[in-house]
């Protein structure tokens, strides 16, 4: 399930990432685009209004030099070339405007010509401004002269014409009129004559006419480009406010544009935000959800749990599914759960919701269920679930379940708790919890006993105990079994039954094992007999606990030679080859291997046989009644039997009354032990019992 | 601005590498080169008479009839000119790519690898603008630091009562407007490449950038052709013609010493780098 959701994991990333281009390009947008263009235009607004500002200065520049003594033609001139800048600025914005390049293009190009074309009038005015300002001057000053010569010589008419002339001259010079020019040039045709008479060479009277001519000639064009200028200025005024309006019309959109970029951006960080917390929903559901059923897992039922008001958990444990997984494969059991979910979703929809709790168990919540309810819910979970054939790729398939039930809280925690009690009571197939069935205390006593262990070992409290295993033949004590015990702080003496399950889940069983090998043989070095230690194939798995044995055997190769390695045939032994090893290893010093609690449910015979054992103890479970159950008696036999013809001893434990130990001895054991026959104690027995029958001998 | 003045003083810019921009704007002759018309590559001689550098900047246009109007769109003009350096851009460029030390000099203003004509329009301008001319008798005058002869203040009030000033005037004493020569008396020369020559308006025959007067007393001979000969003919001829005023000899005198007081301090940047 790992590939699949991790290639959606990358989807989402890249979708929130993609969104993320998104806003980001959008940003990039608004920067570039509306920042840079909007500065554009700002300084695009500037520039005009600068403009603006110049044309309205061309007047009072003219002014200025028309009315200054000697004029400047510099401010002029930095005038029309703070235009051409401003004009030149404007046009490098406008243009780097692209959006609305075209539409002010014209204009721009309106402008320019006529900025062009006022700077050729204002090169026109200050050249004739400049011819103008000396002819008046000079024919006013010539005027002056010639009177007094004409004057002197009582040349009234020549008085009169100088006078005339210079007189309208002075006038339309300063009135700014055409008005007199043609009387103007009429006057000085006439004058002209009239010097012609007698004043043809004088130069005063040459001079005075020259510039008497050049002012009528160009006046007019002086007060045309004048008037031109106005026109002109005004033509560019007109152009300067149609850009502005263009301009105003213009920001106008780009703001829009920037309103709707805004939105744009708006949407899709909200867009992104919803995605987020789509994708966080989706990831917490995940999260709760059983990637195999797709159904609620063990987190989603605490989340559930607490919209229930009088919740009960129906725990459901397939029995023995995790077989079904090694044999037919994770697929197949996959598979087989999904067949469960189905039958017990169609059953309780809507009445209960279904989670799976973990590998093989599953849980049903109720509401409001109410306790009289819950055997028959039991028995219906169970038919509903025993009663089917499940389909495995064919082959059909039936499960086994138990349930345990639990309506205190914590339910689920409970619920386990009942259900690992309900696995030791192997044919109990449900169990409901209460405060009365002590479970919690049991986990008490267990923590305590784990406790009392760590400190027994620690204090060396724990010590072999013997029990006698007689020989049927001769009634006599031959060797002894060496069984573990822990000694409390208390100086009580507790049994393996009560420890040795916890030590084995806890990681203290090796260091049991190491101590029980060590202490038995030093107690039986100075003591006759030989005698029997446990070792469970864990031990013999235990690189460490055989490191240890190997040079305790090692070291003491006598006492090697009277050990009995009891070691207990377990399902759990997956691989013998490490034990087959042991036991040739072991043998090879001299010990003897016996096979502890022979039929007790995983006996098998060609396992047995491979291993070239010596010894055959049969499990209690047979000899306990064996004086009254026929099928124990006949499962006995036939390991007797099959003992016998392979040449292996056999020793029968749980000899607890004499009846038993009569009817062990009848079928032929070789050997008993029980506690009839002879207590576990700290000190070997060295008689034998009264018991033991002489006629067996 | 070093840059500009080697290539300024650099004859590699004219075709058969005789001539530089410093052979007819010449440090010692005021920034001209003391003939009517200049001797251009092959010994062809111009048809105009070369103008001052010294404070072109301050002029409203340049050439006599204001063909540029900046000083980079006029500095390579004289180089193309057929009649002066005659030197193609493309060869210009290739002549100082290929040279020892130009690239380098270049790249360490512009960054960029490959000299082109606009570096090197840019470059000649930015020294030509440097070319100024301050503190001369009448610049400390105006500003209160000295006193004028009697004789250099009554060329100034001369030249203003005249009517000189109407068309020399401003930070150039002229070098603002177009004029034209002869408005009395008809220009009696040859026509010289006048602003009707690029306008082609009738009415713009003879007229010519009013030249500044600034360091007029340094750059004989005078007017587009280099007719006159020295400063006192100018005046006179300038009086007769334009202002149609014979001028007594000690007022062309006063004129000419007034005219003299425009002389400015020559830049130290202005001579071989």
């Amino acid at each position: 399930m790992n590939r699949p959701s991790r290639i959606h994991l990358f989807h989402k990333i890249n979708l929130t990432l993609l969104v993320a281009v998104g806003v980001g390009v959008l940003f990039w947008f608004i920067h570039h685009y509306g920042k840079e263009e909007l500065l554009y235009h700002a300084a695009s607004v500037k520039q005009l209004d600068a403009l603006e500002h110049e044309g309205s200065q061309l007047n009072s520049h003219l002014l200025e030099i028309k009315l200054s003594t000697y004029p400047n033609y510099d401010d002029f001139n930095e005038h029309i070339e703070r235009r051409w800048r401003l004009y030149n600025v404007l046009l490098n914005s406008e243009n780097k405007e692209s959006m609305h390049q075209h539409s002010s293009q014209d204009a721009m190009q309106q402008l320019g010509n006529t900025f062009a074309e006022a700077e050729h009038l204002i090169r026109d005015f200050q050249r004739l401004h400049s011819t103008l300002r000396n002819s008046s001057l000079y024919t006013h000053r010539l005027s002056q002269q010639l009177i007094f010569a004409a004057a002197g010589m009582a040349d009234r008419e020549k008085v009169s014409h100088i006078f005339d002339i210079s007189d309208t001259i002075a006038t339309t010079s300063e009135l700014q009129t055409d008005k007199w020019l043609p009387l103007l040039q009429e006057k000085i045709i006439q004058t002209e004559q009239v010097f012609a008479r007698d004043w043809e060479d004088k130069h005063e009277a040459a001079s005075f006419l020259a510039h008497a001519k050049l002012f009528a000639n160009h006046f007019s064009d002086y007060l045309n480009i004048q008037h031109n200028l106005d026109m002109v200025g005004r033509q560019e005024q007109n152009i300067i406010s149609q850009l502005r309006t263009r301009l105003d019309h213009d920001g106008q959109e780009e703001l829009n544009l920037l309103v709707q970029l805004s939105y744009a951006i708006f949407l899709a960080l909200t867009l992104a935000e919803v995605l987020i917390i789509y994708f966080l929903i989706k990831a917490e559901r995940a999260a709760n959800m059983d990637d195999a059923t797709g159904i609620g897992n063990r987190r989603a039922i605490e989340e559930h749990i607490k919209r229930y008001h009088e919740p009960s958990l129906f725990l459901i444990n397939l029995d023995q599914f995790s077989h079904v997984n090694s044999i037919y494969g994770s697929r197949a059991g996959d598979a087989l759960l999904r067949q469960v979910v189905t039958r017990l979703q169609h059953r309780y929809s809507g009445k209960a919701e279904l989670f799976r709790v973990s590998s093989k168990s599953f849980a049903l919540l109720f509401d409001a269920l109410g306790k009289a309810h819950y055997s028959q819910m039991t028995s219906d979970l169970l038919s509903l679930l025993e009663d089917a054939t499940y389909d495995i790729q064919g082959i059909p398939v039936r499960i086994s379940s138990s349930i345990s039930i639990a309506d205190i809280p914590p339910l689920l925690e409970h619920a386990n708790i009942v259900l690992t009690d309900l696995k030791q009571r192997r044919h109990a197939k449900y169990a409901i919890y209460s405060k009365e069935l002590g479970l919690e205390a049991r986990i008490e006593s267990n923590l305590n006993i784990l406790e009392q262990l760590k400190t027994a070992i620690e204090n060396d409290r724990i010590h072999p105990y013997f029990q006698p295993i007689f020989c049927n033949r001769s009634g006599r004590i031959e060797k002894h079994e060496c069984l573990i015990r822990l000694e409390t702080a208390a100086g009580e003496v507790i049994p393996p039954i009560k420890f040795l399950p916890i030590a084995r889940e806890s990681g203290l069983y090796a260091p049991l094992t190491r101590i029980m090998v060590k202490k038995s043989m030093s107690y039986f070095r100075d003591k006759e007999g030989d005698f029997s230690i446990n070792l469970s194939p864990e031990d013999i798995l235990n690189l460490e606990t055989m490191a240890h044995i190997f040079a305790d055997l090692d070291l003491e190769p006598d006492l090697a030679r009277r050990i009995t390695f009891e070691i207990l045939e377990s399902e759990k032994v997956e691989d013998w080859s490490v034990v087959k090893t042991f036991i040739q290893w072991a043998k090879g010093l001299g010990c003897r291997i016996a096979i502890d609690d022979f039929g007790a449910g995983y006996s098998n015979f060609e396992t047995i046989l491979a291993l070239q054992i010596d010894y055959i103890k049969i499990d209690g479970s047979l000899i306990k009644s064996i004086d009254t159950d026929q099928n124990a008696e006949m499962v006995t036999r036939t390991i007797l039997e099959f003992a016998r013809h392979i040449g292996v001893k056999t020793v029968v434990e749980f000899v607890h009354s004499e009846a038993v130990h009569a009817k062990v001895c009848e079928l032929g054991a070789d050997y008993s032990q029980g506690y009839h026959l002879g207590m576990p104690a700290a000190e070997i027995m060295t008689t034998a019992l009264s018991g033991v029958d002489a006629t067996m001998v | 601005m070093q840059l500009g003045r080697q290539l300024f003083f650099d004859p590699i810019l004219s075709a058969d590498q005789t001539i530089s921009c410093a052979s007819c704007h010449q440090p010692n002759l005021g920034g001209a080169d003391g003939v009517s018309y200049s001797s251009g590559v092959g010994g062809l001689k111009g048809n105009m008479n070369s103008p001052t550098v010294l404070n072109a900047r301050f002029n409203f246009v340049q050439f006599w009839n204001g063909r540029a109007r900046t000083l980079e769109q006029q500095a390579l003009q004289p180089i193309t000119n057929p009649m002066e350096m005659n030197l193609s851009l493309d060869e210009l460029e290739l002549r100082l790519n290929i040279s020892d030390s130009y690239p380098l000099a270049f790249k360490a203003i512009y960054g960029s690898r490959g000299i082109t004509r606009q570096q090197v329009a840019e470059v000649i301008a930015e020294y030509v603008a440097a070319l100024v001319t301050p503190n001369s008798r009448f610049d400390r005058f105006l500003r209160k630091e000295l006193e004028l002869t009697p004789q250099e203040q009554n060329g100034y009030e001369l030249f203003k009562s005249l009517g000189c000033i109407s068309c020399h005037n401003g930070i150039n004493v002229g070098g603002n407007s177009y004029q034209k020569i002869g408005i009395i008396n008809s220009w009696q020369g040859a026509p010289g490449v006048d602003l009707y020559a690029r306008t082609g308006r009738e009415t713009d025959r003879d007229h010519y950038k009013v030249p500044s007067l600034r360091n007029i007393a340094l750059t004989a001979p005078y007017f587009h052709d280099g007719s006159a000969t020295n400063l006192s003919r100018a005046i006179t001829m300038m009086a007769d013609d334009n202002l149609g005023v014979r001028l007594a000899t000690n007022e062309t005198a006063d004129l000419e010493a007034f005219l003299r007081s425009l002389t400015g301090e020559i830049p130290v940047i202005f001579g071989l780098p």
